[in-house]
């Protein structure tokens, strides 16, 4: 981080090839398309040169990381939600849908994926980084701005809306 | 007994409560139905989702990055360089327009006298009250009283 504050670009591209799957694991999974995943990848990590300075001898470099990338999806779904008001819906939707993973039947990750895409954005995103990126609600709450409560509340039902889509579609315990 | 609240469980299915606290909730499942149910419920969720792991098309965007970057840091120059320009352009156009005021100014401008000596003259009869007999200025007055009025008639004629 001290190099990225001197200036280094080849520190950032270091930096960039170290965290970008993360990064753009999560901004895909909130987003549900690659090149919007790209796009705000790339802008979290031009983000983090710009603000580098005060983080460069922070120990919480991977929580700012993903709290900038996390901003920038919501940031993101909010404007895309103003940009397609006149779109067709189902042009809007199709995702450009990663490859299965191997073991995992297609359906199964199709169904899994849409009942994701169907939260609301926040609950959507609460959920996102408590399965997939590993946060307590409380990291959670840190990372995102929001109070503990509203944090609970949303994975809360976050995870009623999943159990109630995904029932229909997979094996749960009733 | 109380039961296990609803992020209790997922937290404890995510595997992210502390120890002591994660073997008080084990201790309560084994103890009670309702929350065993609720908590297999949770797990099945968290299974389920586990599934969906990415594969997404490998790309290494830090060449993207830097060269965003250095983009940025060429728009910003330019910008800074810009600024005498734009500042010189602002003060050409004042000039422009304050050239073009002055020339409509002078083409538009009355450049008769002032009416000086008639303006004092009818001073001059209005303090004499001389309104009521036409308009007489001081100097027709003079005429009137050191020549007489013959001569002025004399002179119009002429």
């Amino acid at each position: 981080m001290r190099q990225l504050a001197e200036g280094d670009t080849a520190a950032l591209a270091s930096l960039v090839r170290r965290y970008q799957s993360r990064v753009r694991g999560l901004a895909y999974r909130v987003l549900g398309n690659v090149a919007d995943a790209d796009d705000v990848a790339q802008e979290t990590f031009m983000r983090v040169w710009r603000g580098a300075g005060p983080y460069a001898d922070s120990g919480h470099f991977a929580t700012w990381l993903m709290r900038i990338a996390a901003n920038l999806c919501i940031d993101r779904k909010r404007h895309s939600r103003h940009e397609v008001s006149g779109l067709n819906d189902e042009m809007y939707r199709i995702p450009a849908r990663p490859e299965p993973a191997a073991g995992e039947s297609a359906e199964i990750i199709d169904a899994v994926s849409a009942a994701v895409a169907e939260l609301p954005e926040r609950q959507r995103l609460a959920m996102v980084l408590h399965r997939y990126e590993d946060k307590s609600y409380r990291q959670i709450a840190e990372l995102t701005g929001w109070s503990e409560s509203a944090v609970e509340s949303l994975l809360v039902r976050a995870y009623a809306n999943l159990r109630q889509k995904l029932s229909a579609l997979v094996k749960i315990p009733p | 007994m109380n039961h296990l609240s609803d992020i209790e469980l997922i937290e404890l299915a995510a595997g992210h409560l502390a120890a002591p606290q994660s073997r008080e909730c084990e201790a309560h499942l084994l103890a009670c139905a309702d929350c065993r149910a609720r908590y297999e419920e949770s797990a099945g969720v968290w299974d389920q989702l586990g599934t969906w792991e990415l594969t997404l098309p490998q790309v290494d965007l830090s060449e993207r990055v830097v060269r965003a970057i250095d983009e940025s840091h060429r728009l910003r120059m330019p910008r800074r360089l810009q600024f005498p320009w734009r500042a010189a352009r602002i003060a050409a156009s004042i000039a422009v327009a304050m050239g073009i005021g002055h020339l409509a100014g002078r083409m538009t401008w009355d450049r008769s006298p002032q009416p000086v000596a008639r303006v004092a003259d009818d001073q001059a009869a209005a303090a004499l009250y001389l309104e009521e007999i036409g308009h007489v200025t001081a100097a027709d007055l003079t005429d009137l009283l050191l020549v007489g009025p013959d001569s002025t008639d004399m002179e119009d004629q002429r």
